[in-house]
């Protein structure tokens, strides 16, 4: 169950709806980015949420934490947009793999790395993944992101840690010169 | 896993999941939050978009409702015409957009499970913006239809010299929902084909209008059928073209827009 809020004394009202959307929108946009395991239809999914959380304002309970219910809409919106889109990000995905591996200029360390990754995060689970970006991108501790996602705090910190080992596994070495990595290659 | 490739792998998580400016969202949702009353107490009835895509168009326009339900639900008619267009547009056998049936295949099954609940705003709405884009004729895949920033070079007739139309927001006609433009939502993201769209609710009770906003080279020249129920108007505006679709005699967006 979401956290008591002090902030909210009384029911939401559209207006407050939005003032509180925005002082949450850049956590939700990085639950919304970790759920879908990129940034691209990210602000689109958080959009829906809000709309559908506009329509729904009666369920919030007063007292209890704004972004952690806004956020049940943010999971349940991208969650759909994933299913839905699986086939098509897959195939997007592979185009973009295919122009970073096949390009005429060969991309900087930074690049691959990234690519790199990207296609790691794509191997985790969706929890797993938004408690990592939660933990990285805008820095919140495992209690927050215990709230938020309605999880133990255990379970977050075992989520960022096991999601970090495992991408470290599927990685080459950062900053390695190319030989390197390539040996690494399995 | 050492600390150095703990902080290389959190680095690359910040570069790529930097959050962007979502201003102009917090604009849109305010817009939405300002068109519902203040004390309501009941939630609106939405349906799942599922659902919603499924259901057949209707092509009744006197049976859309006019009510301010409509400007409330608008933003959820977009994302299940958009979802409901991802079955137009995809043409994964080669069908052409101008000519592709906006009737979905499985329409008859759904029918057949759901004839007798009258058509929702949202799927007016949905419809309106399917049968418009369904009978345009925007250029091939073959030209980037992407904005004049993302084509480097730009193509020798995209000018953007005397600027973009801007939206002055009035309280007879405010943008719900809106792609492309100064927004961060691609409409090709949303399978709109149109490089920028807006869909504005016209106070105090409706109905929901569509204004698309091309340069000329992709100017779709569209056109309705006849029974379609709604209007298609044309207007240039500087080196834009504007097209409001409405079930209206007359365009009433229009003059909201300037550059």
């Amino acid at each position: 169950m979401p956290h008591p809020d002090p902030r909210s004394p009384r029911a939401l009202t559209p207006a407050a709806f939005a003032a509180r959307f925005r002082e949450s929108s850049r956590v939700l946009w990085c639950i919304a980015a970790g759920v879908l395991g990129d940034r691209t239809h990210a602000e689109d999914v958080l959009q829906e949420a809000a709309l559908t959380a506009l329509d729904k304002l009666s369920t919030f309970e007063p007292g209890t934490n704004f972004e952690a219910w806004m956020s049940q809409f943010v999971r349940f919106v991208a969650l759909n947009h994933r299913r839905k889109h699986a086939r098509r990000a897959r195939a997007l995905h592979e185009q973009a793999r295919g122009m970073a591996d096949g390009g005429s200029t060969p991309p900087s360390s930074t690049a691959v790395f990234d690519a790199g990754v990207q296609r790691a995060l794509d191997t985790l689970g969706e929890t797993a993944r938004t408690c990592l970006l939660l933990k990285t991108v805008v820095e919140f501790d495992y209690a927050e992101i215990s709230t938020l996602l309605e999880i133990p705090p255990g379970t977050a910190m075992s989520h960022v840690s096991r999601a970090r080992a495992k991408m470290r596994e599927l990685l080459p070495e950062p900053d390695a010169p190319p030989v390197l990595r390539a040996r690494r290659a399995p | 896993m050492t600390e150095h490739d703990r902080d290389a792998i959190d680095a690359s998580l910040r570069r790529q999941f930097e959050v962007p400016n979502l201003d102009a969202l917090h604009e849109r949702i305010e817009a939405a939050a300002a068109a519902r009353p203040t004390d309501a107490t009941e939630d609106v009835e939405t349906e799942d978009v599922d659902d919603v895509i499924r259901l057949p168009p209707t092509t009744d326009p006197s049976a859309e409702p006019r009510s301010g339900a409509l400007g409330s639900l608008v933003w959820v008619g977009v994302v299940a015409a958009a979802a409901a267009l991802v079955l137009l547009w995809a043409r994964p056998d080669g069908v052409d957009p101008g000519t592709a049936s906006p009737t979905p295949d499985s329409g008859a099954e759904v029918i057949a499970r759901a004839p007798d609940p009258p058509p929702t705003s949202h799927q007016v709405a949905g419809a309106q913006l399917t049968r418009f884009l369904s009978t345009a004729h925007y250029p091939g895949p073959d030209y980037d239809l992407g904005d004049c920033q993302s084509v480097v070079p730009p193509p020798p007739n995209c000018s953007t010299h005397e600027g973009a139309p801007v939206w002055s927001p009035q309280p007879e006609a405010q943008v719900v929902w809106e792609c492309g433009g100064s927004t961060s939502l691609n409409c090709s993201d949303h399978d709109l084909p149109a490089q920028r769209l807006m869909v504005v609710r016209l106070a105090p009770s409706g109905p929901d209008v569509i204004v698309c906003i091309e340069p000329p080279w992709a100017d779709p020249k569209p056109e309705l059928p006849l029974d379609s129920g709604y209007q298609i108007f044309r207007r240039t505006l500087g080196e834009y073209v504007l097209y409001e679709v409405t079930p209206l005699s007359e365009p009433r967006a229009f003059d909201s827009l300037s550059i």
